[in-house]
This record gives structure tokens, sequence and C-alpha cells, in this order.
């Protein structure tokens, strides 16, 4: 007897201690079915995951919002790997849940196939657009629109003009380096970023035609180690202000910067707030407003106007933009803040267009 | 005699090991959650999902296929005296060479493609492995220390021939292009359709004929010992009657693989990602034992591995058994990439961060197995299962998935150290011979 209670005390302690290393987790909200109407949301991330200080964290937030101002009620699964996408939506959908939010580009394929399988449920997803194109996995027969007529009547692509606040982010960029050198260090050569970077090159051009742009891609937004040593390596270089386009890949490059005495340029959300370890040397961050595209997304299904097709956020209708200056407010001269102004006025109006 | 078979202490530690992990990964959950329910809804939640939902056993089947093979590759490098730590890397690059193999002919009937494929797989990991074994063969150097770093190098070399030299130049995304439909691992919903084109019934019946006459070359000689009559075992013991046997089971197997298959229909529609791949895996289990318990090749293996110095006395070739088993198990863990992307990735093709480290979770599941091949079929289940019921199980109880790596830390520590499960259930030690959980002697000195 006295070594049963032995055990069961053994057992117990190892457990309490492997518990006090377990981070603890948000309890979980009420169960779903005796929850009647509301709605029920899921949220697939890519691989970096709901805390990656930038675009899937910001699709989560505002799903979070949603939670608090619809009273839905909402999930996320984290991919670990390409292979888990159509899995992890599955998961919701089986759940029978009324909303699915894929995130990133990579997601396109899956996100179709199972928007074809699962015709009641509404998709939503972040920065893929489909093309009608013959041959193409997602869009696979050649109509006008294959949103409407190719099936996907239930996909609306939340989709952010990415090369626009790129655009800007090269000009304070631009109007702010000493070497004539500004850099990006950028994650995967997906449109996206591409879209990021050209713009970022181009802006920086255009205010300062002097400007060398550099850029590097590394295959992999989960990556900060990799961005950090390729943000030094453009440092060495003479890059002065380095852009990190890519999720931790480019948060490396922040990182980098910041280490070296350096100024940065955040990407996706306002990186002031998710990455406070950068602060010092960040001078804006080039948002895309992924949060309140999935709000609006969600509201837009909740509200009975679901809409399939491409909604695309850009700077005139205030779904892309720069982040505010924060500690470099005073630090930046009015000179550059007017350039930056009349290139926003520029790509409203279209009288600049950013190269991509 | 079930009772004897649970006596048997590879049996019941391991049993013993999985309750011991479970009961104290529901303390676990108790204590963060802070309500008792939150155990049962987590557990219920995981068991649904790796079983009883939608697709959810084939789903656990599809993440149980690669680690088989993975495992099996660790088993066979364990058993010839082998830390192969690699066998990630060799995922890798398996699967880097089928994507190429596969995409690189195109209109290619499947009776050739597919076969070309899956050596082209094999192959690639083969070499991958064999790299160490070369090096440990011919200059001491410990192959852990050398798979590792092996592993870094596959993984930026997939990186960089996926970005560039074969990068789809048509994709938006960095991937290399689409494989041709030869190639392609057919889903297990999609086998009636695919017997219909007769080239590929051809490759099929081809398959089962081979497997059918190896196993009537091993099982009749057997059979013709044990008879009295001369006349009747010599007839056993002909080539022809093997062939005979070989062929008639083949075909029964043949007329018999659309009915089976059906009978996976009611589990499943054609949205099930369960593929093909299930019968290699399973025939690469059984090719395994086979090989190492039952042929010359497998014995001479296992010596070197048990004692090297003793093996070259007895004038085998310890550089030829090193390079040997490390590439039985790198061409192992290689068709396990080339599985993933014949059969599961949806663009059927390789895309960036392929894996998430099913290569290291292998590792625990062969040590679970102790090595054995067909322990490794049930502990690859257990962790398939566990990886795809996770999802369900943080879904309905809002329990981390990341538990699921704390069970099988927990599950490991216990296997890996039977006197702590022994002392909590307070049991003997199996007299005489005390079942080691030594996975690789020593750190270089011997071969």
């Amino acid at each position: 007897m006295r070594k049963t209670i032995q055990s069961v005390s053994v057992l117990l302690l190892a457990g309490l201690l492997a518990a006090a290393c377990a981070a603890p987790r948000p309890a979980p909200t009420t169960g779903g079915q005796a929850a009647g109407a509301k709605l029920r949301i899921g949220l697939v991330t890519d691989t970096g995951g709901v805390n990656d200080k930038s675009f899937n964290q910001s699709a989560w937030a505002g799903v979070q919002k949603a939670m608090a101002e619809l009273g839905a009620e909402a999930r996320f699964i984290e991919s670990k790997q390409p292979t888990d996408y159509e899995k992890n939506i599955d998961q919701f959908a089986t759940e029978n849940y009324d909303i699915i939010i894929t995130v990133g580009f990579l997601m396109g394929d899956s996100t179709a196939a199972k928007a074809r399988q699962y015709p009641n449920i509404k998709f939503g997803i972040v920065d893929y657009a489909y093309f009608p194109t013959e041959g193409s996995p997602s869009c696979d027969q050649t109509i006008k629109d294959c949103y409407d007529d190719g099936g996907l009547k239930n996909i609306t692509s939340l989709m952010f003009q990415e090369d626009e606040v790129g655009f800007l982010a090269g000009v304070v960029a631009g109007g702010m380096t000493q070497s004539n050198v500004v850099c990006s260090v950028s994650g995967m050569e997906i449109p996206p970023v591409v879209r990021f970077v050209t713009g970022y090159q181009n802006g920086a051009k255009w205010i300062n035609p002097d400007a060398n742009a550099l850029n590097v891609y590394i295959p992999s937004f989960i990556d900060p180690a990799k961005g950090k040593e390729t943000g030094n390596s453009m440092i060495d270089q003479g890059c002065d202000v380095v852009f990190g386009v890519g999720g931790n890949t480019g948060n490396g490059g922040l990182l980098a910067a910041k280490e070296r005495g350096k100024m940065a340029i955040g990407v996706d959300v306002d990186q002031y707030e998710t990455y406070p370890e950068v602060r010092d040397a960040l001078l804006t961050s080039a948002a895309k407003n992924v949060d309140v595209a999935v709000f609006d997304f969600i509201k837009s299904v909740k509200d009975g106007v679901f809409k399939a097709g491409v909604n695309t956020a850009n700077l005139k209708n205030g779904g892309v933009g720069l982040a505010p200056y924060h500690d470099w407010e005073s630090r930046i001269p009015d000179s550059v803040k007017a350039k930056v102004q009349e290139a926003i006025n520029g790509l409203k109006d279209g009288s600049i267009k950013t190269g991509y | 005699m079930v009772g004897g078979f649970f006596q048997q202490s590879s049996v019941y530690m391991p049993l013993l090991a999985i309750v011991t992990a479970f009961v104290l990964g529901g303390v676990v959950i108790w204590v963060t959650s802070g309500s008792l329910d939150t155990v049962f809804l987590a557990y219920e939640g995981l068991l649904r999902g790796a079983l009883f939902k939608n697709r959810g056993l084939s789903e656990s089947l599809v993440a149980t296929i690669p680690y088989i093979m993975l495992s099996l590759g660790i088993a066979v490098g364990f058993k010839a005296g082998l830390f192969n730590i690699g066998v990630e890397g060799q995922f890798y690059i398996g699967a880097v060479a089928a994507a190429w193999m596969g995409a690189s002919l195109q209109g290619v009937p499947a009776i050739i493609h597919l076969p070309l494929t899956v050596l082209a797989g094999a192959i690639g990991g083969a070499i991958w492995a064999a790299i160490p074994g070369f090096l440990k063969a011919r200059t001491g150097a410990h192959e852990v220390i050398t798979t590792i770093m092996m592993n870094y190098i596959a993984f930026r070399l997939t990186e960089f021939l996926i970005s560039g030299p074969l990068r789809d130049p048509n994709a938006a995304a960095v991937q290399t292009p689409r494989i041709a439909p030869g190639a392609e691992l057919w889903s297990l919903y999609a086998v009636p359709e695919r017997l219909q084109d007769p080239l590929n019934a051809l490759l099929v019946a081809l398959i089962v004929a081979g497997v059918g006459f190896v196993m009537a070359r091993w099982a009749l000689p057997r059979l013709a010992r044990r008879q009295r009559d001369e006349g009747r075992a010599a007839l056993l013991n002909s080539a022809l009657a093997q062939a005979g046997v070989g062929v008639v089971a083949g075909l029964l197997a043949f007329a018999a693989l659309p009915a089976l298959t059906r009978l996976w229909w009611p589990f499943t529609d054609q949205y099930d990602r369960l593929h093909t791949g299930l019968f290699v895996a399973l025939a690469a289990s059984v090719g395994v034992w086979w090989l190492l318990w039952k042929t010359t090749i497998g014995f001479e293996l296992r010596t070197v591995g048990a004692n090297p110095s003793a093996a070259r006395y007895a004038g085998m070739s310890i550089t030829r058994n090193i390079m040997l088993g490390m590439s039985i198990s790198g061409a192992l863990a290689g068709m396990a990439g080339m599985m993933e992307v014949l059969g599961v990735s949806i663009c059927r093709c390789l895309p960036l961060f392929f894996s998430s480290g099913y290569g290291f979770d292998a590792i625990a599941i062969s040590l679970l197995a102790r090595n054995d091949p067909l322990g490794i079929l049930l502990s690859s289940f257990l962790f398939g299962a566990m990886r795809n019921g996770a999802d369900l199980m943080e879904l309905t109880s809002g329990v981390s998935k990341y538990i699921i790596s704390l069970l099988q830390a927990l599950l490991l520590l216990f296997v890996a150290a039977p006197p702590i499960v022994r002392w909590l259930y307070r049991l003997r030690a199996p007299g005489g011979r005390e079942e080691s959980a030594t996975v690789t002697r020593g750190w270089g000195g011997q071969a």
C-alpha cells in the first residue's frame, strides 16, 4: 500500500513539474452545439503560426475582433507543413464550422479543393486570387470567372496592393538613407512578397535616383537566423535601411539592423507594437490591414452579404498604409514626410506607378 | 496463449509505458486547464480525430506511412550498429529525386514511370546515407555526427534545388513542377478506376505475382523438408512449381484487389487521401523483417552490429556491411519522401518546407518498437494517430496540440528507462537476460 501511494505521488509530482513547463492556453470557449446561432470560425495559419509577429498574427487578431464584436466562436490550427493544409481545413469542415479562413498564398490550391468539396461553407483566403487559367489546379477550367462559373462560389480572396505601401516604405527609406544603399530581407519569392519588394525598390529610386536597392529572397518565412545573417551581410555592403519582408525571416533582418545601429522598416502590421525589441531602429512599417480585411469578411458573412470574388485592399480604401513613425516622428525631416504625402496622393490618383 | 504473449516484457513494457504516459499527460492537462473535464474532452477529441471522425482513420494512416518507412530505416541501421539520425535528410533527398524523376518524363505509362520514380527516391536516399556510411567505414567518423551534418546539407540543397534548377517556372509558388500522371501514387479510392487501364493492371499484376513468387520460393522448400514422400518433396522444390504457385497466388490477389479497396469505401469518399503507399509500407516492413532475420545478408548485418570484432574474425567485411546497412536505411527513408511527393502533396510536387520532423519522430518510434519491424507498424500507427488526432483535440478541448510532443517524450522516457516503469508498477526485471535499451555502442572505437 505504501508503495502504491509512493508511486502515485511520484506520478503526480512529475505531472505537476511537466505542467509547470507547459504554457497555459486560453480556456476553451463554450461548447459548440449549445451555442446555437453563434457563428463558428476556423482559421488555418501557414507554417509561421499565430505568433509570427506579422501576417498570421494579424489575421488571428481580425478573427478575435469578430469574436468580441460579432459574438462569434473561433479556433485556429497552425499548419506544420504544406501537406497538412488540406487536412487542417478538413478538420474545421467536418466539425461544421461556418467560415474557414486560410492565411497565405501557399494555401491557394488546398483552399480551392476544399471549397469545391464543401460548397456550404464560406471560405476566405488571404493573399491568393484565383485567375481562370487553363491547367491551373485551383482554377482548372477555361472560363470567364472561376469564382462564380468555376465552382468557387464560396470563396472570397482578400488581396492587398502591397506594391503601393511597399513604394511608400521605399520613399521613406530612400529619403532617410545616408549611404544611398537600401535593402530588403525577403521571404519566399511569391507574388505578395515580390509586390512589396518591387514597390520598395521603385519608391526608393523615385525619391532618390542615386539610391541602390539590394534584395535577397530567402526561401522561408520561419527562419529568423538566416534573415539576420542576410541582413548583416547587406549592412556590410553599405545598406543602412533594412526592410524585412517575410514573417519571422524578415524579423531577423530587422534585428540585424537594430543591433548594428541601422534603420529598419517593418512589414504587414505595425511592428512597433508586435516586435518591441527593434523599436529603436524602426522607422515605420508597411502595413497591410489583414485584420481589418478578415473582420470585414466575417462581418459580410454574418450580415448575409457575402460575395465570392476578389476584394482588393489598397491605399484608396485604406486597406494598406504606412504605420506611424513613433519614435522617429521628430527625426524624419519634413521634406521626406512631404514626399511621402506626395507619393500617397500620386498613387491614389494613378499619376505615380509602383512598377509592379 | 494470450497470457503468454502479454507476459513477454517486450510486449507489456511498451504498453505500460503508453498507459503511464497518457496518465501523466492527463495530469498535465488537468493542472494546466484546471478542470478534470478537459482531460476527458481532450482525450475524447484525440481519439475521435485519430480514428472515428470522417476521414480520421485514413488521415492517421497517411501520417503513419512515412513513419513506418523512416523508422524501418532507423531500425535497419540500429541492427547494423549504426545510429542513423540522418533519415530526415535522406527523406528530403528521396523526395527531391522523386520529384525530379516524376516531372522530367512526360507521357510515359505508369508501368515504366512509377517504378523508375520509386527507384529514384530510394537511390537518392541510399546515396545520401551511403556517404556517412563510407566516412565511417573508411575514416571512423562517427555516423551520429556526420548524419546530423548531412541533414543540414540536405535541407539547404533541397531549398536550392526547389528555388533554383528544379523550380516550376509557371507556378507562382516556389515548388517543383507537377509530376506526370504516370508517376502518381494512386489513392486507394481510385484503384478500381486506375485498373481499367490495361497497362496499369499489368503493372499491378506483375508486382503481385512477383511478391507471390518470392513467397512461394521461400515457403515451398520449407514445406518440402517436412514431406516424407521424396517425389512430392522434389516437386515442391522445383522452380516451376514455385513460379506456378506464385503466379496463381498473385492472380488471385490481383482479382481480389478491387474488392479489397472497395472494402475501404464505407469509410471514405473521393476526397480521401490514403494512398497505395500503405501497401508499400506494409511490404517494406515484412521485407525488412525477412531481410534481417531470414537471409545471410541480414545475419551479417546483425553480426557486425552486435560484435564487429567477432564478425571480422568470421570473415565478414565490416566496410561492406556498414555501407550496406546505411544504404538500405537511407533507401527506406528516401522512399518515404518519394511517397509524400507522389501520393500526398496536393500539387503532386515538392514545395518548400516539406516535412516537419517526421524523421526525428521516427527515432522515437523505432525505439518504442525496439527496432522490431512488425512492432514498428504498431508504434508508427500510434504516432500517426496522435499526430492526426491532436488537431481535433485542440479544437474541441482547447488543449494545445503540442501536448502530444509531451506525451511522446514521456513515452520515450519510459521506454528508454525500463526501471522507472518497473519501479512504478513494482515489476521484477525478467530473469536471465535483461532487455537492453542500448541504442548504439560507444563513440567510435569499434569498426
